[in-house]
């Protein structure tokens, strides 16, 4: 039984855009006003057309705690590593803000809130949680509970069906990326 | 760039080449795992945590309330500790939004706590805001109030109230400006759906929504025109997409690519203000090519099809290709989609309504949808979606200048009805008749006739020789109430500063200052009253729907602020009606309001049933928006939010209004019999005989109960209890001859006719009109917007001609529009505006919240990438929009939503003027955290000659690159916000 954690995963037929996850985000957990833990990133904008082919397409992208998570591997003081639920974190004690993890993520979820110029004083990293403490309370992600479309989906891998990583998840990762994300096995 | 936003945007590169298809319905009957069953609504694939207590603990505790920023009406909850509020929480089991809020809903709980709000009543002196206690306020505001109409009269104050109090607090307005003696009220429905209400009240009776929100999800086709839901109503987007889901087709048609259209299947693009031949381009199609239009319900339910007809063959595909710019295949596929349908509706907003053709354009989407015979269904109707949380609501209370509330409109009859309504009413001390009422206004004649507007009241207040043309009423305006009014909302804004400079007394009203207060460079004779936000108080509020749900009070009002309800109260006493005003508690007014509006029937929401559906909603399913209970249970069979009409207090509301497919008193409606049973021509006003599946007769068109407006319950404590008329209407064994036998004063001949006893709503079974034979225009005729590219469409179909005392002011569309005949050879791009979806309104309670002024920190110019080039300009650099009324200096975003020939701005904007920021005019501590300069400076001149709304929408602009030295210095942080949204480096 495969032991990976539940994550957010963007279902881009329904972004809007509306920006709900990223200001409940930080309001839930009273972020610095920079740190964009969760965003959307609209591509082909005024392109009618299919999803990620050639039509505009808002993807709301955070930290997908990847299996492989890359930011793990490079990390060179082991501030990131893995939390009781496997999803992964960042102690900030440990951090040095050598910005590696922001560059090794296919994704650009490590934020920097405190930085002030590009090189050499960073700060340190913060990104998504997977909202580790809302889980403790057995509940929701609260950008997955407040998406007015239902752009988020959230579960583990494991309890998704061949079919539906495949239809989802799976179109959206793929090849390498479906690895890092999920993993080799599942 | 910031170092993330940059690496993100290339980790968002490596999945460009990826398809996606994720297709949630077959991704739900796919799985048979019990924890992906439990996803309701796909939200999680965990099994749903359990529900979670309401109170957290002993000292926090969550409190339900209703989002203050657009109208689709979504529920959240403040968590609240004490007497502060530390957050919020999703309301999941809400039926409209189910938890799900945009970027603006997501921001209420730091709007409560936000620093930049206004703390204690200001008043300019010399130059500078000096802090005043309330009683100095208050009575000051009274006693100036009180001179100028000693003075000057009663019309010589101006009354703007608001969209954002609840239904009480508008009530409340209205009747002080009754009291106070003028028709000079209005507010922000003027703007935004004063069209509408004149277009579809014209055409079948009343002027909302036809159905939900929630509905649309059973629409086959979508025809969304001149409306961007994605921005303007994000959640309203999960019932689109529903259709969608559903196999259903969603087409935009409006001058730009929205992100609503990148959820569309069909993109129409046409000139801005090209609505009406558009529409005629597909009825062409529908009527007399594909033969679709449906002949048996045109017959049975609409009047006049023929004048409709002859026009529809005026605007062959080609003339309309040339007019619009949508070439004829275009036409035809959109028409394809709609006339194939099962069922469909068309929905818009203020793309359609902001013309000075509005009231037409609108005529038109309801004669389309008609002509299908899809008005008056599940999934079929016509929706104009409003725009702020209680606009509705305040519409309905007509904060307008040509009505009294509930539409009843300035005669004597009317005056009579709300006389004898506050002279009844148990819940006041006050007496009053029509005499007296009379006493009150500068003669009965001005009692009777329509007041300034709030597009245009600044024409009443500058100087003769400011003014175009008359005056028609004693004395210019010296005061001005602005309350919870944003004015950089109205064009002509250059002018509208003038006119604040000129009055003695400005009164603004709001949470954050609003440019009321700012704008006008003068050194006094402005007050400013903080106002509590909507978390601070207390009251319904009617969303888009027509359904209305009670907002409970989270906190007290924070710092020296007070709720609308506790100021209006204290002006009332100050000028000396304070006995009509001496509620003991809200719930009073609520009473009083369904007592008295009893034409659009609003009897039957009364404060318990209200309330009890708010702390119920979780009963109410998401499809029809009925409560999903067994038959014992107190809400059985009822509607959320008792949908307007509701008739009376067991009245379970009506949520798709003409429907005639169910009994009046389970929803079911009819279209109103208006206009009388015979129209000039002799054509019968009411309905065909029909049999429909809930009666086992035949059932007869009927007129409109007598008096059923007017005659009040023999109880007036019990508002929702059924009157005669309305008994009558409902009951299967009384006619509308019982009915008019039975009341005192009515002639009963009218009525020998229609003696067949059978269920009826109170407003009868009547026709939609095709021919509106009180519009200047019958039937809709396509004009040329007052600024357009096109002089020789201007020639041939010009706009209309002067009126005199329209709304005691003089319009003279045509003669701007000659005057601005070569306009096109300056100006060459045609202008619209509309809205950003992390802003509301005036931008003064988003503009001064950090998740949202965060989000987006930039006023800007949408201009094509083409032009950019030609500029030389990119996303983040200054440039001047220029036009004939003025000029704004703003930020460039380069996008392809719009074509080369277009520009875009957001009307949210304020604190630069033509290039001059002036944050440095607010009060200290209250300066906004984002600001820009205000497009409503320069959309054009024009009107709609039926309601003075104002035509935002077809200007025409040129475009000029700023120079270093005329860049605007915005405020630091702002500034970071841009550099941070990758607008700036």
């Amino acid at each position: 039984m495969s032991s990976q954690p539940p994550r957010v995963i963007p279902n881009v037929d329904a972004c809007i855009d509306c920006g709900g996850c990223n200001v409940t985000c930080k309001g839930e957990w009273e972020l610095p006003e920079n740190s964009d833990r969760i965003e959307v990133v609209t591509k082909n904008e005024g392109k009618l057309g299919g999803r990620l082919e050639s039509g505009e397409t808002a993807v709301p992208m955070s930290c997908y705690h990847c299996a492989q998570a890359p930011c793990e591997d490079v990390c060179p003081t082991d501030a990131i590593g893995r939390d009781e639920h496997g999803l992964v974190q960042v102690e900030s004690d440990k951090c040095i803000g050598c910005t590696y993890c922001a560059w090794a993520c296919p994704f650009g979820a490590p934020q920097f809130p405190d930085e002030t110029s590009t090189t050499g004083s960073a700060g340190t990293m913060d990104k998504c949680t997977g909202c580790a403490p809302r889980l403790d309370e057995g509940e929701t992600p609260a950008c997955v509970e407040r998406c007015p479309t239902d752009a988020l989906v959230y579960g583990t891998p494991s309890e998704i069906s061949q079919q539906i990583r495949e239809k989802q998840a799976g179109e959206l990762f793929q090849g390498e990326l479906a690895e890092v994300v999920f993993g080799e096995d599942l | 760039m910031r170092l993330d936003s940059y690496i993100r945007s290339i980790g968002d590169h490596c999945m460009q080449t990826n398809v996606l298809d994720i297709d949630r319905r077959n991704m739900m009957k796919a799985t048979g795992v019990a924890g992906l069953a439990a996803a309701v609504g796909g939200r999680t694939l965990l099994a749903e945590s359990e529900a979670k207590a309401e109170t957290l603990d002993t000292e926090t505790e969550l409190v339900k309330t209703i989002c203050s920023h657009c109208a689709v009406g979504c529920g959240l909850k403040m968590r609240v500790d004490g007497d502060t509020v530390v957050g919020q929480e999703a309301w999941t089991d809400h039926p409209i939004n189910e938890g799900g809020l945009c970027s603006k809903g997501a921001s209420i709980a730091e709007s409560v706590n936000s620093e930049q709000r206004l703390k204690d009543p200001v008043k300019k002196v010399d130059g500078e805001w000096v802090r005043i206690g309330w009683d100095e306020a208050m009575s000051e505001i009274a006693e100036t109030l009180l001179d100028i109409r000693e003075e000057f009269g009663p019309d010589s104050t101006m009354w703007m109230g608001s969209a954002k109090v609840t239904n009480e607090e508008a009530y409340l307005f209205r009747k002080l400006a009754a009291f106070y003696g003028t028709n000079n009220v209005d507010h922000q429905a003027r703007i935004c759906h004063s069209t509408t209400v004149q277009g579809l009240a014209n055409t079948w009776g009343f002027g909302a929504m036809t159905q939900s929100v929630n509905d649309v999800q059973h629409a086959d086709a979508n025809l969304i025109i001149g409306h961007n839901p994605a921005e303007a109503h994000p959640v309203m987007m999960r019932y689109i997409q529903k259709a969608r889901a559903n196999g259903g087709t969603v087409i935009t048609a409006e001058p730009r690519f929205t992100k609503t259209s990148a959820h569309a299947d069909i993109s129409a693009r046409f000139r801005s203000g090209t609505d009406i031949p558009f529409i005629y381009g597909l009825l062409y199609h529908i009527v007399f090519e594909f033969g679709a239009h449906d002949e048996e319900f045109i017959e049975g339910r609409v009047s006049d099809w023929d004048a409709v007809e002859e026009k529809i063959a005026e605007y062959d595909p080609e003339t309309v290709a040339d007019i619009t710019g949508v070439p004829v295949e275009k036409q035809r596929e959109v028409a394809e989609a709609l006339a194939t349908a099962d069922v469909s509706t068309v929905e818009w907003s203020m793309g359609a309504t902001q013309h000075t053709v509005g009231t037409q354009n609108i005529r038109a989407y309801a004669l389309l949808n008609l002509a299908l015979g899809h008005t008056g269904k599940v999934g079929g109707g016509a929706n104009p979606v409003r725009g702020h949380d209680n606009v509705q609501g305040a519409t309905d209370m007509c904060i307008l200048s040509q009505h009294l509330p509930g539409y009843y409109g300035l005669d004597e009859g009317a005056w009579q009805h709300w006389t004898n309504v506050w002279d009844t009413s148990p819940w006041t001390s006050g007496t009053i008749d029509y005499e007296g009422m009379v006493e009150r206004f500068e003669s009965e004649e001005f009692m009777q006739k329509p007041g300034l507007t709030v597009s245009r009241w600044f024409e009443g207040a500058l100087d003769d020789d400011e003014r175009k043309g008359e005056l028609y009423q004693p004395n210019p305006v010296k005061a001005l109430v602005v309350w919870g009014h944003s004015l950089n909302s109205l064009s002509e804004l250059k002018r509208v500063k003038a006119a604040l400079e000129n009055v003695e007394l400005v009164v603004g009203v709001d949470p954050w200052p609003g440019i009321a207060g700012t704008l006008a460079e003068r050194d006094d004779g402005i007050i400013l009253l903080p106002a509590a936000t909507n978390a601070e108080s207390e009251g319904s509020v009617t969303d888009t729907s027509r359904s209305t749900q009670w907002r409970f009070q989270a906190v007290t009002p924070r710092h020296n602020s007070r709720t609308d309800f506790e100021m209006l109260l204290d002006l009332a006493e100050r000028l000396d009606v304070g006995e009509h005003f001496d509620y003991d508690e809200i719930e009073d007014v609520t009473r009083e309001i369904a007592l008295g509006v009893r034409s659009i029937g609003r009897m039957g929401q009364t404060p318990e049933r209200i309330k009890a559906h708010t702390e119920n909603a979780g009963v109410f399913e998401t499809e029809e928006r009925k409560a999903a209970v067994t038959d014992d249970h107190e809400l059985a069979g009822e509607y959320y939010g008792l949908p307007w009409p509701c008739w009376h207090d067991e009245h379970p509301g009506t949520p798709i209004i003409w429907r005639d497919e169910l009994h009046p008193e389970e929803g079911g409606h009819d279209f109103r019999t208006n206009w009388g049973t015979e129209s000039p021509d002799g054509e019968s006003m009411v309905r065909s005989s029909f049999q429909p599946e809930w009666w086992d007769e035949e059932i007869e068109g009927v007129p409109q109960y007598p008096n059923y407006a007017t005659v009040l319950p023999d109880d007036p404590a019990q508002p929702g209890a059924k009157t005669i008329p309305v008994e009558y209407a409902l009951s299967p064994d009384h006619s509308p001859y019982d009915a008019a036998r039975e009341l005192d004063g009515v002639d009963e001949e009218a009525f020998e006719a229609f003696d067949n006893p059978q269920p009826d709503p109170p407003t009868g079974r009547g026709r939609a009109r095709g021919k509106a034979w009180n519009l200047i225009d019958e039937v809709p005729v396509h004009r040329e917007p007052v600024e357009t590219p096109r002089r020789d469409l201007a020639e041939e179909y010009p706009n209309y001609e002067k009126r005199e005392d329209f709304y005691r002011l003089d319009l003279d569309n045509r003669g701007e529009q000659e005057r601005l005949r070569d306009l096109a050879d300056e100006y060459s791009y045609v202008l619209t505006s509309g809205r950003q979806v992390e802003h509301n309104g005036g931008g003064y309670q988003t503009r001064n919240n950090v998740g949202t002024a965060n989000r987006a920190p930039m006023m800007y110019a949408e201009i094509n990438p083409k032009v950019a080039n030609e500029l030389g300009v990119d996303t983040g650099d200054w440039l001047w929009v220029t036009t004939d009324p003025g000029r704004m200096l703003v930020q460039a975003r380069v996008t392809e939503h719009v074509d080369a020939s277009q520009v875009f701005m957001p009307y949210h904007w304020a604190g630069i003027f033509e290039g001059e920021t002036y944050d440095d005019r607010y009060p200290e501590g209250a300066e906004p955290l984002a600001i820009g300069d205000s497009c409503n400076i320069g959309t054009s001149v024009g009107y709609d000659a039926e309601t003075n709304m104002q035509a935002t929408k077809a200007t025409l602009c040129g475009l000029e690159p700023a120079t270093e030295d005329e860049i605007p210095e915005l405020p630091a942080r702002q500034q970071a916000y841009q550099r941070q949204r990758g607008f700036t480096r």
